[in-house]
């Protein structure tokens, strides 16, 4: 009994290193050098080696592995010990104070802060691994698909000038609708993009733009679609798969269309040159009356999966500082 | 009188030169003053911030914006920012405020070597985050800088009260960092989509929290106990690491997303 209180007493000074202040301080100073010497090679490199680093990616510092990037394999390292120190320190904190009666909540400030930066490299890690850059998105006044099962359509644009007739602000009122149906109205704008998940999948306003467009008419119903957009004409949805000019002076455009009667049947896909008209499975005539252009934006779809995170770090990080708040008052003693 | 950008023909007169040259002038001679009576000094330099305030207001006002679209309100802010948190922890004590005293004379004089002239700030600074962001920056360089300052002083008394106004300038640097980093991820995430990328400005950033974060544990580390130099000597190695990030990343490394 005796000799297994002294076991233990020893393997526990033999992993008090790890709880330890002193380690906390080593790794944070270790990464402020880790980052430092990153910031250079990451300048020196940036047409060679880290040519493929964008944004907050980390895949690419592994595609392939390269010595010129041993800095991040280092901080990897680091961070990960500075993290279980940070988790075991707090943890070990917070059931002292507990276990002593402490219940005020400033006292905890810091073990919210401590919280915040963990949560801050979960994210760090989420969004590093999971982040993608998808494809640019012309869109305008015909629904598109966003590629995250929503179709969106611009059903306003609005341009707000300075004195100096520079753009202060573009206002695009954009209609989403889900694959249930449900539509909403939102407008992007520079710094207000189309954002689901807390930031997860954003589509970020680059900037104005226009779409060629055919107009279609089927009976008294007409609409401006443009490609890869989708137009509704009654009972009818007529989707633009292709939009040629003229090849030679002289000669005739042409759009190559599909359209699915909603009611029934199977979708037909034809060309039509302007001025033709089609007759449809149900005896309607679709007629293409010509070729236009139409406001849109250009978006960049950016799937960000650590900024729900990040978000919630942050949270916390000002909860934890806030709460710390008699610290940084001046009354404290000093010269 | 420096050239108006177009738009801009009926900004006050004191959005434009003549206010931050009298601001310098109060600088300089608070710089001067301080060499031989501080208390005098401080008059000329509150003289000095109020002006500068009334200044960047004008300016401010003059584009319908928070003032900071280039270079030269950068420094001018960065100098004002400084120039506040002198006067907020003044000392009588020549060590402490000659230094400070003169960054914000070269921050000034940075600020007036580049065109005054007033512009518009692009669609992407027009956010709440971005005059959350900036300022919060520049006060917490601003009291970093003034930590730095306060360890000349120690290491030349040792006098214990400077290692409590270097530790509290530290943590309230620390706080307003963290907040300044929070306002930057929002915006980075509304404009670019995401709240961090591996950009030198952003590395340093993240620098700066890492070192001021470790910094604040090193008075909790038993093994420091006895060695009292290192919170000072982390100050003055944390202002240099505030240049490199302010400056250094903006005209050494060359490549950032920040452009000042």
């Amino acid at each position: 009994m005796h000799s297994d209180r002294n076991g233990s007493r020893a393997d526990a000074s033999r992993t008090a290193w790890l709880f330890s202040q002193g380690l906390g301080v080593i790794c944070g100073q270790a990464t402020v050098l880790l980052l430092a010497i990153g910031s250079v090679v990451l300048t020196a490199t940036r047409d060679g080696a880290s040519a493929s680093i964008a944004m907050d990616d980390m895949r690419a510092f592994f595609a392939p592995v390269s010595a010129v990037h041993l800095w991040f394999y280092l901080l990897v390292g680091v961070l990960t010990l500075y993290a279980l120190n940070t988790t075991l320190a707090t943890y070990r904190n917070v059931v002292k104070k507990w276990r002593a009666g402490i219940r005020a909540p400033r006292f905890y400030a810091p073990a919210v802060i401590h919280l915040a930066f963990l949560v801050g490299l979960l994210a760090h890690g989420v969004g590093g691994v999971g982040g993608a850059e998808l494809e640019r998105l012309a869109l305008g006044p015909s629904w598109k698909q966003l590629g995250d099962g929503r179709e969106a359509r611009v059903t306003g644009l609005e341009v707000d000038p300075n004195p100096d007739g520079s753009m202060k602000q573009l206002r695009a009122r954009v209609e989403t609708r889900d694959a249930g149906g449900s539509s909403a109205e939102t407008v992007v704008f520079y710094n207000g993009p189309l954002s689901r998940g807390l930031g997860s999948e954003l589509m970020l306003l680059v900037r104005p733009h226009s779409v060629p467009t055919l107009r279609l008419a089927r009976g008294e119903d007409g609409c401006d679609v443009e490609v890869a957009g989708v137009c509704e004409l009654g009972d009818v949805r007529a989707e633009l798969l292709y939009l040629h000019p003229p090849l030679q002076p002289g000669q005739n455009a042409f759009a190559q269309l599909r359209v699915q009667n909603t009611g029934a049947g199977d979708a037909e896909s034809f060309s039509l040159t302007p001025g033709r008209s089609k007759q449809l499975s149900d005896g309607s005539l679709l007629s293409a009356e010509g070729f236009g252009q139409r406001p849109a934006i250009l978006l960049r779809h950016r799937r960000a999966p650590g900024n729900p995170l990040a978000l919630l770090s942050s949270i916390l990080l000002g909860l934890g500082l806030l709460m710390l708040w008699r610290r940084f008052s001046p009354r404290a003693n000093t010269v | 009188m420096p050239e108006i950008a177009n738009g801009l023909d009926a900004a006050p007169p004191f959005a434009v030169a003549g206010p931050f040259y009298a601001a310098f002038a109060c600088y300089v001679a608070a710089l001067a003053a301080s060499l031989v009576r501080p208390r005098i000094s401080l008059w000329l330099l509150g003289i000095g911030v109020v002006v500068h305030f009334g200044a960047t207001l004008g300016r401010g006002w003059a584009i319908g914006f928070f003032p900071l679209t280039n270079k030269m309100e950068s420094f001018s802010a960065a100098a004002l920012a400084v120039a506040a948190v002198t006067a907020i922890s003044w000392r009588d004590v020549r060590l402490y405020i000659a230094p400070l005293l003169a960054l914000v004379c070269v921050a000034m004089l940075t600020a007036l070597s580049f065109p005054l002239d007033l512009g518009f700030p692009p669609p992407l600074m027009r956010t709440i985050w971005y005059p959350l962001h900036v300022p919060l920056s520049f006060f917490a360089y601003g009291t970093w800088a003034a930590a730095a300052a306060a360890s000349l002083v120690w290491f030349r008394d040792r006098d214990p009260a400077w290692l409590t106004l270097i530790d509290r300038l530290a943590l309230n640097g620390f706080g307003l960092w963290s907040f300044s980093m929070i306002c930057g991820g929002f915006w980075g995430v509304v404009a670019w989509g995401a709240y961090f990328m591996w950009d030198v400005k952003i590395i340093w950033s993240v620098i700066l929290w890492f070192h001021y974060a470790s910094f604040i544990h090193v008075h909790l580390t038993p093994s420091l106990f006895p060695r009292p130099w290192v919170r000072p000597a982390l100050a003055i190695v944390g202002f240099v690491w505030v240049l490199v990030a302010y400056v250094g990343t903006s005209f050494l490394f060359g490549r950032s997303s920040h452009a000042f």
